[in-house]
């Protein structure tokens, strides 16, 4: 039996068309405090990539700055660009309303609006000034679909999303991000707040999302991280330490740093 | 030798705390209760009463009179009769000793009239142009009387030629102003016009006089009133309690919808009614557009400097500023600098008599707007403080501006909060009589703000506010059992009007809690 893979090409080793982000040289400063620096990575595209590293170390920092989530801090400064389809999303002329609605972001707590599911999922699109109602109703339907909880919640599609369980609100999350179709899905240690059962139900539904989509997760577990992701980057002090595929990063790391971290000699 | 040791349970203190809280309680009670067993005497008959009394320095007396509180064993008694030279009601209080003889069982008709005032008397007949046409024997035969219903062809023609008469009156008033020589043929015809009118106003008003309602007084001498100034007529000592509820419900009607008579002393308080809920209106969509979005920028979108900080400081320094230098500060800057600039602007042509430069009640919404600002600015950033800043980071992820994340996220949520800084707001507004004084309100207001005549709203005219009424009622209340009775109906109302007032509020803040609850998760 081969438990292994290691024969996944390193992320450096891709050609341009298959990688999704290309982040080049990016430092960011939050409330005049250095968080990120100079951080040079390439995020392979239809692959799920995790962040490790200890807690404060810009692994959140680094995922924000995808979709520019760090512009809510008043305080902010980020040099270097990233690179998404050709476009430097750091440009100051980028439309980030669209970025964001390209780049989707589900965060550690589920935090549903206080409106219906169907709301809920549909709020993207709203924005969007999309209201034909049956385009809506397609669009909501094929979103919890593929976020898997469908089933659980068609017959109450008007009710409100706080009646959800943990884990059921956590998919409402990403459905209402799938929703407005992102090519690439940040997801804030998603599972860090729910139960053993439903953290496989999330982890089962990001294995069937990466055959449509690009998904960057930041996890402080590292099993779920070898278990699950194709790619693993070890962010230490916001430096990028290492960024190779789990697989080796988690059976022969290149950088001592790594390797104590991951067997645990790290506080 | 086994002696327990007592346990340390705080029990004074609380003891202390909740004599407290039953002080507060019982407290507030008594002044409802009081407030409503003084209130609801203005709605209630007493009885009305044959009596025969000594006087000390003058002859005895003899009067049919309303017999205020004082029974058998009071000492005592407080009587209400009517003065036919005033033709207004009298107080007087008379000593029991002195009282020889004081009955209620002869048949006593008490006539409302329609200036406020009670008349009493017996043997009713009512007579057209000395004729004696028909007798009265009860509350309902007045109004199907033969003389009522001529009464009633002749009010109606009064009030035609009345409404017709005011536009000619304008006309006038405009020739007047644009100094058309007497001679011209239009001002001769109209004011021929306006002549007629008033000739034909004049031999209506003489044929209702000729309709009298003669009536027998304690002495034996017989009077008569016009029978067009009797509003009512009733039997206080005969009535069953079914129809003490039914006439009670009419003088609660009146109360509402009649004007107050007799220098604010009886009648109804609508006009002050009317007031008090238009300022309050108009107070609302003043302040709840302008103190939510300050409290919106202090919050959402002004950093946290030395700037916002001497706001936030100014704002709640504001709310401790005593209410009459808010009115003090309204005549100052409203009245005299904008309502006269803006007459000056718009109005030059009616100078100098000041349209907008005097007080009104556009003036005293704003003032009233100014002094609650800060009570809706803290409620609402309160409300804007409790939105979780997941849900505002979800919105932005999801594409949303600023502003949309504040329009479909923030709003909602903090909706309640608003909703509270709204209630507060109009319960003060409400309630607030000293700076009112000083802006607009006024005793005695001829007119309402809105009415019939072109533009219908007249925001500069002045108004009357319940509790300027209830002001001006303690005046009265001192020598007038009944218009201390009026006053604290008048406070009754009041209450009643916050506490409507409050309860839809509260409803639609627990409404919308329901709707957005974010914490049900």
């Amino acid at each position: 039996m081969k438990l292994f893979n290691t024969k996944r090409a390193s992320p450096n080793k891709l050609s341009a068309d298959q990688i999704a982000v290309d982040i080049d040289g990016l430092s960011v400063r939050l409330n005049q405090k250095k968080v990120l620096k100079k951080i040079s990575m390439r995020i392979p595209a239809f692959s799920i990539t995790s962040v490790i590293g200890q807690s404060g170390c810009g692994k959140t920092t680094l995922l924000n700055a995808m979709n520019r989530m760090n512009e809510i801090v008043p305080e902010h400064q980020t040099t270097g660009q990233i690179w998404m389809d050709g476009r430097d999303i750091n440009h100051r002329r980028e439309n980030v309303s669209r970025l964001r609605t390209n780049v989707g972001m589900v965060f550690q707590r589920p935090n549903p609006f206080p409106m219906s599911i169907y709301e809920n999922v549909c709020f993207g699109l709203k924005l969007q000034n999309k209201n034909n109602r049956r385009q809506l109703d397609d669009a909501v339907e094929r979103a919890l679909i593929n976020a898997a909880l469908w089933d659980e919640v068609k017959d109450r599609l008007h009710e409100p999303a706080g009646i959800l369980s943990g884990g059921q609100q956590q998919r409402l999350m990403i459905a209402r991000a799938l929703a407005l179709k992102p090519q690439i899905l940040l997801l804030d240690e998603p599972t860090s707040a729910l139960d053993p059962l439903a953290t496989l139900f999330i982890e089962e539904l990001m294995q069937s999302l990466k055959k449509h989509t690009t998904i960057v997760m930041v996890t402080h577990n590292m099993q779920q991280a070898a278990r699950i992701s194709d790619y693993t980057a070890f962010i230490h002090k916001g430096e990028l330490v290492e960024f190779t595929n789990s697989d080796k990063l988690f059976t022969n790391p290149k950088r001592k740093q790594t390797e104590d971290y991951i067997t645990g000699r790290y506080g | 030798m086994n002696k327990f040791e007592p346990t340390r349970s705080g029990f004074f203190a609380i003891n202390i705390s909740a004599t407290a809280a039953a002080l507060l309680s019982l407290s507030l009670l008594s002044i409802l209760l009081y407030i409503l067993v003084k209130g609801v005497s203005y709605f209630s008959f007493f009885p009305t009463v044959a009596v025969y009394w000594e006087q000390a320095y003058a002859e005895s007396k003899v009067e049919f009179a309303q017999q205020y509180h004082g029974d058998a064993n009071a000492t005592d008694v407080t009587l209400l009769l009517y003065d036919p030279v005033t033709q207004r009601n009298q107080q007087v209080t008379v000593k029991q000793s002195d009282i020889s003889i004081m009955q209620p069982t002869v048949p006593i008709w008490t006539l409302y009239l329609k200036n406020g005032a009670q008349l009493f008397g017996q043997n009713l007949t009512i007579s057209m142009t000395q004729e004696q046409v028909v007798e009265i024997l009860s509350y309902s035969a007045k109004n199907t009387s033969k003389a009522n219903i001529a009464i009633a062809q002749l009010q109606q023609q009064r009030r035609d030629i009345v409404s017709a008469l005011g536009p000619l009156q304008s006309k006038y008033a405009e020739f007047i102003r644009i100094n058309i020589t007497p001679e011209a043929p239009v001002y001769r015809r109209l004011v021929e016009q306006i002549e007629t009118q008033q000739r034909i106003l004049q031999q209506i008003d003489w044929e209702l006089e000729q309709f009298r309602l003669n009536f027998v007084l304690a002495s034996g001498e017989s009077d008569s009133v016009s029978l067009y100034n009797v509003e009512y007529i009733l039997n206080t000592n005969d009535l069953s309690w079914f129809e003490r509820v039914i006439f009670g419900a009419v003088k609660i009607w009146d109360f509402l919808t009649d004007t107050p008579k007799q220098a604010n002393s009886t009648g109804g308080v609508f006009p002050a009614l009317f007031g008090t809920l238009l300022l309050v209106f108009l107070m609302t969509i003043m302040v709840m557009p302008l103190g939510v979005l300050t409290a919106l920028y202090l919050h959402e979108y002004a950093g946290n400097n030395g700037l916002t900080i001497v706001l936030r400081t100014i704002i709640t320094n504001l709310a401790g500023i005593p209410s009459i230098v808010f009115g003090v500060f309204g005549l100052g800057l409203f009245v005299f600098v904008m309502g006269t600039s803006l007459d000056q602007l718009f109005y030059g042509d009616r100078l100098p008599t000041p349209t907008f430069g005097t007080p009104g009640i556009l003036w005293a919404a704003l003032t009233m707007a100014l002094l609650t600002l800060p009570v809706v600015i803290v409620a609402t950033e309160e409300g804007l403080r409790q939105v979780p800043d997941g849900l505002k980071k979800g919105a932005m992820a999801l594409g949303a501006t600023k502003y949309e994340m504040i329009r479909n996220i923030v709003l909602p949520i903090a909706s309640p909060s608003i909703v509270t800084g709204g209630i507060l707001a109009i319960a003060r507004a409400a309630g607030e009589v000293a700076p009112l004084l000083l802006v607009g309100a006024v005793m005695y207001a001829p007119t309402l703000p809105v009415d019939t005549t072109f533009p219908y709203v007249h925001l500069e005219r002045q108004f009357m506010h319940l509790g300027v009424l209830v002001f001006d009622g303690v005046f009265h209340s001192q020598n007038n059992i009944n218009a201390s009775s009026m006053m604290f109906a008048t406070c009754l109302l009041l209450i009643l009007i916050v506490l409507v007032l409050n309860s839809l509020a509260s409803w639609l803040r627990f409404k919308l809690k329901k709707q957005y609850d974010w914490q049900s998760n």
